[in-house]
């Protein structure tokens, strides 16, 4: 029998609370005046943190032409956003890295598909706009319902997936399984962690972008990128199929003759350099 | 010889122009043959577009070329099961194609 929302969440009630350092982070970085000096006061406090940021800001990926050594450096020449929502993906990415139940459910691969679609929706996002930054976050984070379901009600999205290995979509199932998509799950920890409006708007409807009142743009870029990701193989999603990209948000970035083939080279090439400095990089992999 | 977007380059192809840095520094010469890496190095420094030869008759781009469409097919092969619930729409169809040969263009 499907659960309440509320008897749901009840029952994630073991979920893991924000770290406080991103409690600290948002505060910090609310107030006007907030400088590349308060931001690294903070996260220099998590040795573990700073090291991963760095090794993220140092990638290819950002390609930097020195080296950057101190948090504060970091966000003097990417900017306090980018940093920002850089500890904001490797800080959740800790917490619910190693989490994972029964199910068919490969979380490092999972990891791989929300990077994969990080970078395929910012890509996307920043063929029309600038400052895809926020996208990155909503591409890393668009799936955390996934992972809170598999660790937090096994028994339930053990049977979600027995019924997608037979040939129904993951959203079906979930909704026959469950009554509700990981989307919807997603954003009960969007708000339970006080996430930014428009991220919790990309992990809500990064399935149905129509839906959404806040943020359309951002929303359609997570929609898109999360099945270029799928296209391109970059991770595993645990959707097997490539779902129809709403025809509204494809068009909002692909205009005829563009050049999509060289953009998805550009998001393949991207992903290959970034998933090392994430950790993610398969051991067996030959690239 | 012809301009030719970074991100439509193959390896085999050969530069028909110097590449230079911000400073003015040759970064790599001209007539080198492209290869993997070096494309990859370029889409990284955010080079747009590089000269390339077109009429040397190069015999490596031609191979390059039909074994790239060679892959491509391959990669069609793989993807259209996962694409089964989509291809059918004109644009999925399109991002099909594109994925295939992105995926191609770096096995």
């Amino acid at each position: 029998m499907q659960k309440s929302l509320q008897a749901m969440i009840d029952s994630m009630s073991d979920l893991p609370s924000m770290p406080d350092i991103l409690e600290e982070l948002f505060r910090v970085t609310s107030t006007p005046s907030c400088s590349s000096k308060d931001v690294a006061r903070v996260l220099e406090k998590d040795q573990g943190l700073t090291a991963k940021l760095l090794r993220v800001a140092n990638s290819p990926f950002y390609g930097l032409s020195r080296k950057v050594d101190t948090v504060e450096r970091a966000c003097t020449v990417l900017g306090l956003n980018t940093v920002k929502n850089m500890a904001l993906s490797v800080s959740i990415m800790d917490v619910f890295g190693s989490a994972g139940g029964r199910s068919s459910i490969d979380v490092a691969e999972m990891w791989r598909h929300n990077l994969g679609c990080a970078v395929s929706a910012k890509a996307v996002f920043e063929t029309r706009f600038k400052g895809g930054d926020d996208v990155f976050v909503g591409g890393i984070l668009h799936d955390i319902g996934k992972i809170i379901l598999d660790t937090y009600m096994q028994d339930e999205y053990f049977e979600v997936m027995k019924l997608h290995d037979s040939g129904v979509p993951l959203l079906d199932s979930e909704i026959r399984v469950l009554g509700r998509t990981h989307a919807a799950v997603g954003r009960i920890l969007a708000r339970r962690w006080r996430f930014p409006e428009k991220v919790e708007a990309m992990i809500a409807f990064h399935h149905r972008p129509k839906e959404t009142k806040v943020a359309m743009d951002h929303v359609a870029a997570v929609h898109v990128g999360n099945e270029i990701a799928k296209a391109l193989m970059l991770g595993k999603s645990n959707e097997i199929y490539v779902m129809p990209i709403d025809k509204t948000c494809w068009d909002m970035f692909f205009k005829n003759g563009d050049n999509i083939e060289g953009l998805l080279f550009k998001i393949q090439e991207e992903f290959y350099q970034i998933e090392d400095a994430f950790g993610l990089r398969p051991k067996n992999a030959e690239v | 010889m012809k301009e030719q977007d970074v991100s439509s380059l193959l390896p085999g192809m050969r530069l028909a122009d110097d590449i230079k840095g911000a400073s003015g520094t040759i970064i790599l010469k001209k007539g080198t043959v492209l290869n993997r890496g070096i494309i990859s190095g370029l889409v990284r420094r955010g080079v747009r577009s590089v000269m390339v030869e077109t009429d040397d008759g190069s015999s490596a781009q031609d191979m390059d070329t039909n074994e790239l469409k060679d892959k491509i097919l391959e990669q069609l092969e793989i993807l259209r099961p996962i694409f089964s619930r989509s291809s059918d729409l004109e644009w999925m169809a399109i991002l099909m194609k594109a994925a295939a040969t992105a995926r191609a263009r770096r096995s």
